[in-house]
């Protein structure tokens, strides 16, 4: 995220800072490795994300904090399925805690794990006080890839039929268009070895959407924003930046984003 | 077992070490290197400075009664009565060395030449292995966080003596990727040396060949006699002035 | 690759124990392939792999539906025996990985500075050992 997606950390962080909370990157995080091991043969996975809720444990303890809030999805569901290791899979969350017990005191529950995407839905009045109706008329599609919603277990939203993006993006005054293909896998990482895979179902997704008669196209997802963006003509923005744009905190969205937004609003 | 050194009569503790599977005698006190040799064996690859810098003697070895595997440099730890020694004199990394123009200040690059970076489940296994007492691990998360600057500092000190490799569980080629890391960093973030580019330019525009290719001719012999002149004195002869 | 050679009893406990479902509770019901968002690019679909499972019948050295899969996890919420056919694969894609199987090296992909991390990090917890 920090490397290749930067634009969004930027308006992430200037969205929170808007909305008057206090941020601060865990002082050491290590990556997660974007899918936590949903078997038993692999609970090395949980290495990473356990490692990383224990340095933040420790370091919310001195600071009063009492959530980690990330804005990469499969950040999100690997640390929010670690944050439920304990309960969820006690066998294996013993093995990975044992094995870091040498370095540091292992993650024993506290805080809450976060997406972005809720932060903003539970300040919606907030949110919609800053944006003040810049962006209205326009007709967003929300597109919500995998990680956000399933397993059940750590979805942001009902995983059959989520609304939290659609009542941002009412927030902002625009309108949001709904189509089937909402939650429907984009393809994700196949995009390396197997473009088919992702052409086929981006192609997918980009007629439902074309079809709904949406402006512009919002996700969450930083791999999904990429698949979008490469195999179809759609025009593709991070929530955050659309969020942070509505917000009118320009300075921290990037160039091809305002670029984006500003000929829709010339448009409608 | 052997014992036949000289002054070995002195020698009022012995202790026994297992090399290869083979038990030996040897002084308490030496390190794994110097025991090895009093054992008889000669280093010929896998022995460097034998001042714990040049990272050619890693060394692998198990206590008695200890479940854990152990690394150092065999010039640096001193053997322990019991202790169980494998050398590691090389460790395969297949390393990628571009020319000084091909560096490019992008963590992107590096993933390209070593895209097993993105295997790390950081399990800090490599740190753990460090005979330098680094960590290779957030070196290596630093990387995929896309602050090379951050991973060079974190292993200035590494000696490329290759364990952390040898331990890592994502097959990670450690020391080629903080020599690229190191060599990006310094092409592109650290500050230029003004004094050492100036003399570079002097060096090219021929101002010391004069004096250089009067060295070449002079006798080993003659260069003998002047530095020794020229260390009692502190003074050159004229024809060796730059002038 | 001798932890390939699995009769179909002990895949089945080893599925059981590794992701707690049941595959002998499938009823071929369908809807994980209906729901499945690559079940087109597969060899065996979701349901097919799962009936095959039951029946001992997988090569895993060849099968592809295990490289295919996403994790999207859509069957894995959806089946309604709690199969899970998803972790299934992930069973069968991890004993796979343990025994040497890969679906290809490094070498032959279309790696560049541009390639994000997301996607190779994603790619490599999927792919690689």
């Amino acid at each position: 995220m920090k490397r290749d997606f930067s634009e969004v950390e930027r308006s992430s962080l200037a969205l929170l800072a808007a909305l008057g909370y206090r941020v601060v990157e865990i002082s050491s995080w290590y990556c997660c490795g974007g899918f936590p091991g949903a078997t038993a043969l692999e609970h090395v996975k949980y290495v990473s994300s356990l490692r990383t809720l224990s340095v933040a444990y420790r370091q919310s303890r001195e600071l009063g904090a009492d959530s980690v809030v990330t804005s990469c999805p499969f950040c999100y569901n690997t640390l929010r399925q670690a944050e439920q290791l304990p309960v969820s899979r006690p066998g294996e969350y013993v093995r990975v805690a044992d094995y870091l017990r040498d370095e540091l005191e292992p993650y024993r529950g506290g805080l809450r794990v976060l997406h972005l995407v809720e932060v903003i839905s539970a300040r919606l009045s907030d949110v919609a006080k800053l944006a003040e109706g810049r962006l209205r008329g326009v007709r967003v599609a929300a597109y919500y890839g995998c990680m956000l919603l399933r397993p059940r277990a750590v979805a942001v939203d009902n995983p059959d039929n989520p609304q939290v993006i659609e009542r941002i993006v009412e927030a902002l005054g625009a309108v949001p268009v709904r189509y089937p293909y909402r939650t429907y896998c984009c393809g994700s990482f196949h995009v390396l070895a197997e473009p088919a895979i992702v052409r086929g179902n981006t192609e997918r997704i980009a007629r439902s959407i074309a079809s709904s008669g949406a402006d512009i196209v919002v996700t969450p997802c930083p791999l999904c924003l990429y698949n979008l963006r490469r195999y179809t003509n759609l025009k593709v923005v991070h929530l955050s930046e659309l969020v942070a744009y509505a917000a009118n905190l320009r300075e921290a969205v990037s160039p091809e984003t305002l670029k984006v937004v500003a000929s829709l609003r010339g448009e409608t | 077992m052997t014992s036949g050194i000289e002054g070995a009569h002195q020698v009022r503790e012995y202790l026994t070490i297992y090399f290869n599977g083979e038990a030996y005698r040897v002084p308490k006190g030496l390190t794994i290197m110097k025991a090895l040799e009093y054992a008889g064996f000669r280093f010929t690859r896998g022995a460097g400075c034998r001042g714990g810098f040049c990272g050619a003697c890693p060394v692998v070895y198990r206590l008695p009664g200890d479940y854990k595997i152990r690394v150092g440099l065999a010039c640096q730890t001193a053997v322990v009565d019991g202790m169980y020694i494998s050398l590691v004199p090389y460790v395969p990394l297949v390393e990628y060395v571009p020319k000084r123009g091909e560096l490019r200040p992008d963590p992107g690059y590096v993933l390209k030449l070593y895209p097993e970076i993105s295997r790390c489940v950081s399990c800090n296994a490599c740190s753990k292995a460090c005979p330098q007492g680094l960590s290779p691990m957030d070196a290596i998360q630093a990387i995929l966080r896309g602050d090379l600057k951050k991973a060079a500092e974190l292993t200035f000190d590494c000696i490329s003596c290759g364990l952390c490799s040898l331990r890592c569980p994502a097959e990670i080629r450690h020391p080629p990727v903080f020599r690229l890391v190191g060599r990006v960093v310094g092409l592109y973030y650290t500050p230029r040396s003004k004094s050492l580019e100036e003399r570079v330019r002097e060096i090219e525009s021929g101002k010391y060949g004069k004096v250089f290719e009067k060295l070449l001719s002079t006798p080993t012999s003659e260069v003998r006699r002047v530095y020794e002149e020229f260390l009692k004195t502190g003074r050159l002869p004229q024809s060796l002035e730059v002038g | 690759m001798a932890g390939l050679r699995l009769t179909p009893r002990e895949l089945r406990e080893l599925i059981r124990e590794y992701t707690g479902r049941e595959v002998t509770a499938c009823m071929q019901c369908g809807l994980c392939t209906a729901v499945c968002p690559v079940a087109s690019f597969m060899d065996l679909h979701p349901a097919a792999l799962v009936r095959a499972v039951q029946l001992g019948g997988v090569e895993l050295p060849k099968l592809r539906s295990i490289w295919i899969c996403v994790s999207c996890m859509t069957c894995v919420d959806k089946c309604p025996r709690d199969v899970a056919p998803g972790l299934v694969v992930e069973t069968l894609r991890q004993l796979a990985l343990k025994n040497g199987v890969e679906p290809r090296a490094y070498s032959q992909l279309p790696i560049d500075e541009t390639t994000p991390s997301i996607l190779l990090v994603t790619y490599s917890r999927k792919s690689t050992g």
